[in-house]
């Protein structure tokens, strides 16, 4: 029973994909039978295996499971987002890497994170700590910037259309303000 | 430049300044009759908009609140397209004097900068401001006068001449936050000359500093660190003083 985990976050991520197309063709129904398939599979796995309700369950095995979850519903929302056009593909990218890391590090621990904790000699706890605060980091630092570029436009756009306006309302005969400038003098 | 009010037009960055809009206006269409007038409406709630109208100013109007730089950034635009040879910013408040404007063109015309900053420290102008405050524009100044490589004696002053070169400039970029500083550094770095000429400012007729008890803080280390990123930017050369001379409007 060692890849329990595995097997179950597979089951998972199969029948969420299924219940994710059925949503989107539409078949509510199909979508609510893939959720309820996937419901019980947790439920009767967690039920024959030992591990999930043992005592001897340790630290690390309830944190990759809380991990795994949490960047599962992150990419979903993120995807679901998505699709419902409230979010860019390109702001959709970061995030869904950093779902993904995340959940190949819930499922895999013992490979990058464990050359991570080896040369750096932290706890479990702390290596996935600091990747996962490596990623929103980066995500909102990309946030930062992107913000700024928005607010540079805004500002943009707002000048032009004060610009514009004034001069729509000389065109239309308002009071323009007095002398045209005559021919410049050298400066 | 002897007929400058032909020429020039006078900018005003305008948020929330309805009651001391009107008399600043009639004071500088009294002052100087023909004078152009553009008042930008950093998007007010009162009536400013109405009351810049009715004194005879042309109003931009911002649909949104961009602070003092960009409703500057709008002003200059503005006085570029228009054809106007100088620029002349006041506060809508009412603390620089339409007055002393023929003594910042007299400055102008007997340094040749490019831009000329009215001082309340240079002479005796006299404005007698908290200890605080005074200390933090100390430090600014000497700060900006080692970016400047010349004596700017008053670094967050807003009564500023500014001649066609410039705007051009200007109306490329602009600082969007506490702009006047920071533009001063700009312009040497691009290689323009700015000077100042000595204005005894007025107190206050109405509404209050952008920079409060609680913001100065913010504002000093705001301005610092603007100032010291400008320093590790490179010089734009499309906005150089030598490049915007023949006309190029970028």
């Amino acid at each position: 029973m060692k890849y329990v985990l595995e097997i179950l976050g597979g089951l998972l991520v199969l029948v969420s994909g299924l219940s994710f197309v059925a949503l989107r063709k539409r078949r509510r129904w199909l979508a609510g039978l893939g959720l309820l398939v996937g419901v019980t599979l947790v439920l009767v796995l967690s039920g024959i295996t030992p591990d999930l309700t043992a005592a001897r369950v340790t630290m690390e095995l309830k944190l990759r499971v809380v991990t795994g979850l949490l960047s599962f519903l992150m990419l979903v929302a993120t995807l679901e987002a998505v699709r419902r056009t409230q979010m860019h593909e390109r702001y959709a990218l970061l995030w869904v890497a950093t779902g993904l890391v995340i959940l190949f590090f819930a499922l895999y621990p013992t490979t990058i994170l464990a050359w991570l904790q080896r040369i750096t000699g932290m706890q479990y706890v702390t290596a996935i700590i600091i990747v996962i605060f490596a990623f929103l980091l980066l995500v909102s630092f990309h946030f930062s910037i992107m913000l700024s570029r928005s607010r540079d436009d805004a500002a943009r756009l707002a000048r032009r259309l004060a610009l514009l306006e004034q001069r729509l309302l000389e065109l239309e005969g308002a009071p323009r303000p007095p002398a045209a400038p005559p021919p410049p003098d050298p400066l | 430049m002897e007929n400058w009010t032909q020429q020039a037009i006078v900018l005003i960055p305008a948020f929330n300044e309805e009651a001391s809009l009107g008399p600043l206006l009639d004071e500088v269409t009294a002052l100087f009759p023909g004078l152009a007038i553009a008042v930008i409406n950093d998007c007010s709630g009162d009536g400013t908009v109405a009351m810049a109208r009715a004194h005879g100013a042309a109003v931009l109007d911002l649909p949104c609140n961009l602070g003092v730089g960009g409703a500057m950034q709008t002003g200059f635009a503005y006085a570029c397209a228009r054809g106007y040879r100088y620029a002349i910013r006041l506060d809508g408040d009412g603390q620089h004097p339409p007055a002393g404007i023929p003594q910042l063109f007299a400055t102008m015309r007997e340094t040749g900068a490019d831009v000329v900053i009215g001082s309340r420290f240079l002479g005796n102008g006299g404005v007698t401001s908290s200890r605080w405050r005074s200390l933090g524009i100390g430090v600014l100044s000497a700060l900006l006068s080692f970016a400047c490589r010349q004596r700017i004696t008053d670094p967050t002053s807003g009564f500023q001449l500014v001649n066609a070169i410039a705007l051009r400039f200007f109306s490329a970029t602009y600082p969007a936050n506490y702009p006047e500083p920071e533009s001063l550094a700009l312009l040497t770095r691009q290689g323009f000359g700015v000077a100042e000429a000595p204005v005894a400012f007025r107190v206050r007729q109405g509404g209050c500093s952008s920079i409060g008890k609680r913001t100065a803080f913010y504002y000093a280390l705001t301005v610092i660190m603007s100032l010291l990123v400008d320093r590790a930017r490179a010089v734009d050369p499309r906005l150089a003083r030598h490049a915007l001379v023949g006309g190029g409007v970028p």
